[in-house]
């Protein structure tokens, strides 16, 4: 079975207990305004094109079958909608100007990879994510591969956004050691606004996950302008208080990355207002305690 | 009584640059000059470790000295470096006798000296028998050794009455009479010792010894007589600490002290002591085991992560396992010190050397390719190897020529004085007195060699994407002309660092192919020479001068790469993949010491999980097989913050190699090297 890949990100120590490889996935079923990995949204595979590197060789363009890369006036620019993503100019580029994203991979290569520093994980109390995009959009890749991993003794945690069929969880629960889980908003309004999909089905989903035993880690990616305010913050601790299993929340501060939408030719969405600061995060911390949420709460920056 | 340590910090960090000498005190330069000249006039013929002695005893009885009454300890003597003139003119003259019908040496192949400052006396002696104990063992004696080593120790006592009558000071009064007894004393009397040696060898990185073990018993005896408080011995401590900052001014080396494996009271003191101070020297090493308390870890981590960037960590199970199979017994084994960046010797018993050759790995790439075609690369690094061996041969014998002239160039009766197996055998440490005799050879510019290799064995063998003579072109042209293949040999082969089999497969087989061949080439002292695989940044700017452009697309003239550390901004992959292709070498083979560089950004290494990470990296390099391993933190936006202003980021510390600097105090082409890493961290 195969994987589209987005990236491997070693040393990772945010997605997860201890030191973790964080294999990313390609697609999603969200339109997150504020996503900061636009190049994992679509399931197929794209070219970015980081501009900062390019040389202005020219070699891209002599391989392009579709005259996706221009040069004029002395810039190169990509034609993403010309572009079939056959990968031939990321070959040619000697400049690492052009990133090929949606590699494809084996779940025996995902695995050798990731195995490769399991001292770190035994050491650590780590182990292996799986991130995204949505990971579980992959559902048989991700089973088979936690399956080969567990196997082998390392921890497996699945980074998700929620926002698939329950079904979907049956195929990795059973592999699965760890659950990341993203809630965004309890306004389903708002969630529908700023991530083009309701929230139902996934808070639907979190209340039977969390009834299966395995531990959750909530994940709130705070938002100005969307839930980066005491009130939203409060109203999302509400519903967690009574669940079983969770383990934490993380409140995940909002940063840029608009280089990135630059880089795959996608719109930039990402809100024109300034990352939380540590005050803030600091306060929201708290507004998610005193609504009724009364586990540890942790947030991913120091206040 | 001296002021709070903070409020005389400043004076303190400039106490040799403002010292003052009272004329009264002693003599000025001519006058000890001219006794000097006397004295060697009026005795052609005496033996040299005789004359050496007689000058220290000269400087310590009529030099000037300088004593403040804001300070715990004295220590400051004019002694205008004679002995060291002394040895220069030695040097001179034996060396142009030995070496001036030699052909020209390859440049910067290698690097070949006589190193007698990479030495560590036996501490415990000190502290046992003080001074005076010295001394008195020594003239129990007779024969030209002993007479020399109870002149410089007598002399050292005659100093130490000079002191007490200039500065009422306890510590002083009661070293002319005995060892030391108190915490104060032992500080005293060791950093007089440090300063003496100095005095009589130049400024070197010796080892100032097994600190925690060698000094708990005399703040814990403090303590229990109620001599001494806690806060109190932690201001002793800063005021001694301090002066090794004073000397060096942040800018050289600086000496290193030594922790664990066992630790004890005075081990946490310290640590807590050391991140007040944030200073960039002393060095702080610390030997971690299974035995190392977590607390204790944490707090060494914490250090680190707090930016006290003098900080080394060692595997301690490895390094005695490492001593042991070259030759130590295990109770000596366990002994072990690191002199110098991390050069492991038997504390008192061994004369290391470390320093005593340097080879350039990257060079002898220049010269297999300048050596003409060959039909594979199986044969090519056959050939690689050759030019290696003829190297080292060379070096080993330069240095060996090197050491059979050191008896008459300097002999070291104060430190032979303080190690037994010289006193036991009525030798000095120049005639090869120490118990453990050893000169070191490091190998420079791993990365270099491993990554050119691996290019012309893919563009050249594997892909024939080129041949050999267009190679050679294009690095004669200094890649000029040739930007097209040097971007192809850069960013499509593999480089070392990111554990990936062909680049760490080349490099696995130059070290294997080094310990092979160094570890058991005999000195001129008794010994052997030991492999050690680390490259400070002087050594690798020297010998980057002297190399031309390499296939790893390095242009001539470039500094080598340090360490066992991959080409700056080569290893993609990270801090783990970087760790695995460094495990991968058979580190065990470099008895003389080997170092892995760590960049982390602040992102990984903040916050109570940072230390959790730091610490996991440090445990998961050594159950891997590393030995050593240092750390900086730090981003590209600081670094270059820190080059725009660098008033504002005065105490920013960066790890350069053996050694590390305020960021501030670095060169810009050398602030360039950490920026580019730190980038594509």
């Amino acid at each position: 079975m195969k994987g589209h890949l987005l990236d491997i990100k070693r040393l990772s120590v945010h997605d997860g207990p201890g030191i973790r490889t964080t294999v990313f996935l390609k697609g999603c079923p969200l339109q997150c305004r504020w996503c900061h990995n636009p190049e994992s949204v679509s399931s197929k595979p794209e070219i970015g094109f980081l501009k900062k590197k390019c040389l202005g060789c020219g070699r891209c363009a002599k391989v392009c079958p579709t005259g996706a890369h221009v040069f004029r006036d002395g810039t190169h620019s990509l034609n993403h909608e010309l572009c079939n993503a056959c990968g031939k100019c990321v070959e040619a580029c000697l400049a690492d100007a052009l990133e090929y994203y949606g590699r494809e991979m084996s779940v025996a290569e995902a695995a050798a990879a990731v195995l490769e520093d399991r001292t770190f994980y035994a050491k650590s109390g780590g182990g292996c994510t799986l991130s995204g995009g949505e990971p579980m959009l992959q559902a048989g890749f991700c089973a088979e591969l936690f399956k080969l991993l567990r196997k082998e003794g390392i921890h497996c945690a699945m980074d998700t956004s929620g926002a698939v069929a329950w079904e979907t969880f049956e195929t990795v629960l059973p592999y699965t050691d760890l659950f990341l889980y993203d809630v965004k908003h309890t306004d389903d309004r708002l969630h529908r606004e700023h991530t083009g999909s309701s929230n139902r089905m996934i808070l639907d989903n979190l209340r039977r996950l969390s009834e299966r035993g395995v531990p959750i880690e909530i994940r709130i990616p705070t938002i100005p302008g969307f839930n980066a305010d005491e009130e939203s913050m409060a109203a999302t601790g509400k519903p967690l208080s009574g669940l079983p299993n969770i383990v934490g929340v993380r409140l995940l501060p909002y940063h840029l990355a608009r280089l990135k939408y630059e880089a795959v030719g996608h719109a930039d969405t990402m809100p024109h207002l300034a990352p939380p600061t540590p005050a803030l995060m600091a306060r929201l911390r708290q507004a998610l305690t005193s609504a009724g949420y009364q586990g540890p709460a942790v947030c991913s920056m120091l206040e | 009584m001296p002021k709070p340590f903070d409020l005389a910090r400043n004076q303190l960090e400039r106490q040799y640059l403002d010292a003052q000498f009272a004329p009264a005190s002693g003599l000025s330069k001519k006058e000890l000059a001219a006794e000097l000249a006397r004295h060697r006039a009026e005795n052609p013929n005496e033996p040299r470790i005789v004359t050496r002695a007689w000058l220290f005893r000269l400087l310590c009885s009529k030099g000037r000295i300088a004593v403040e009454p804001d300070d715990y300890f004295a220590d400051k003597l004019e002694h205008h470096n004679l002995l060291i003139a002394l040895r220069e003119e030695w040097r001179r003259e034996e060396e142009r006798k030995e070496f001036k019908s030699d052909p020209p040496a390859i440049p910067g192949a290698y690097a070949a000296i006589l190193d007698v400052g990479h030495t560590c006396p036996d501490w415990r002696n000190l502290l046992r028998y003080g001074f005076t104990g010295l001394r008195d063992r020594a003239a129990a004696r007779s024969g030209v050794f002993y007479e020399a080593v109870a002149m410089v120790y007598d002399a050292a006592v005659t100093l130490v009455k000079r002191f007490a009558a200039a500065l009422p000071n306890s510590a002083m009064a009661a070293l002319a009479e005995r060892p030391p007894q108190t915490f104060h004393e032992a500080l005293q009397l060791a950093y007089l010792y440090h300063e003496l040696q100095e005095m009589e060898d130049g400024y070197s990185v010796r080892s100032m010894g097994r600190f925690d073990q060698l000094y708990c018993r005399f703040y814990a005896d403090d303590l229990k007589a109620g001599r001494l408080t806690c806060d109190q011995a932690k201001e002793l401590l800063k005021y001694f600490w301090v002066k090794f900052f004073a000397k060096t001014r942040g800018k050289l080396f600086g000496k290193p002290f030594l922790f664990g494996p066992e630790v004890n009271e005075l081990s946490y003191l310290a640590f807590d002591v050391y991140r007040e101070m944030q200073i960039v020297d002393p060095k702080l090493h610390v030997r971690l085991g299974d035995r190392t308390p977590k607390d204790f870890l944490e707090k060494v981590v914490g250090c680190i992560q707090a930016g006290c960037t003098g900080i080394v960590t060692v595997n301690d199970a490895a390094q005695v396992e490492m001593l042991r199979q070259s030759g130590k017994t295990l109770e000596d084994a366990r002994d072990y010190i690191l002199i110098g960046c991390y050069e492991p010797a038997v504390m008192g018993q061994e004369l290391n050397c470390s320093g005593a050759c340097g080879l350039n790995l990257a060079k002898a790439v220049e010269r297999v390719l300048a050596s003409g075609d060959h039909a594979s690369f199986d044969d090519l690094m056959a050939a690689y190897l050759r030019i290696l061996d003829s190297q080292i041969a060379l070096a080993a014998d330069k240095v060996r020529r090197e050491e059979r002239l050191w008896p008459r160039v300097s002999p070291s009766p104060l430190l032979s004085g303080a190690m037994d197996s010289c006193l036991e055998r009525g030798l000095d440490v120049s005639q090869g007195g120490a118990k453990y005799n050893t000169s070191g050879c490091t190998a420079v510019g791993l990365a270099n060699a491993a990554d050119s290799l691996a290019v012309i064995k893919q563009l050249v063998y594997e892909e024939q994407r080129c041949i050999l003579a267009e190679l050679r072109a294009a690095l004669g042209a200094n890649w000029k002309g040739h930007e097209e293949l040097r971007l192809t040999a850069r960013s499509r082969v593999p480089k070392w660092g990111n554990n990936d089999d062909l680049v760490d497969g080349i490099a696995v087989k130059i070290t294997d192919f080094l310990g092979k061949r160094i570890n058991h080439e005999p000195n001129a002292r008794g010994g052997v020479f030991q492999a050690a695989l680390y490259g400070i940044i002087v050594t690798a700017k020297a010998f980057g001068k002297l190399t031309g452009a390499l296939p790893d697309g390095r242009l001539a003239g470039e500094p080598l790469t340090m360490n066992t550390g991959a080409t700056p901004g080569m290893d993609k992959n990270g801090v783990t993949s970087l760790i695995n292709s460094v495990t991968k070498l058979n580190l065990s083979q470099f008895p003389m010491g080997t170092v892995l560089d760590i960049l982390l950004h602040p992102s990984v290494a903040s916050g109570p999980e940072g230390i959790q990470t730091i610490s996991s990296i440090i445990q998961s390099h050594f159950a891997q097989g590393g030995m050593a391993i240092q750390f900086n933190i730090f981003d590209a936006a600081l670094l270059r913050e820190a080059q725009r202003h660098p008033e504002k980021y005065a105490n920013l510390q960066v790890r350069v190699c053996g050694w590390n600097v305020r960021f501030a105090d670095l060169a810009p082409e050398e602030q360039e090297i950490f920026i580019t890493k730190a980038e594509a961290a």
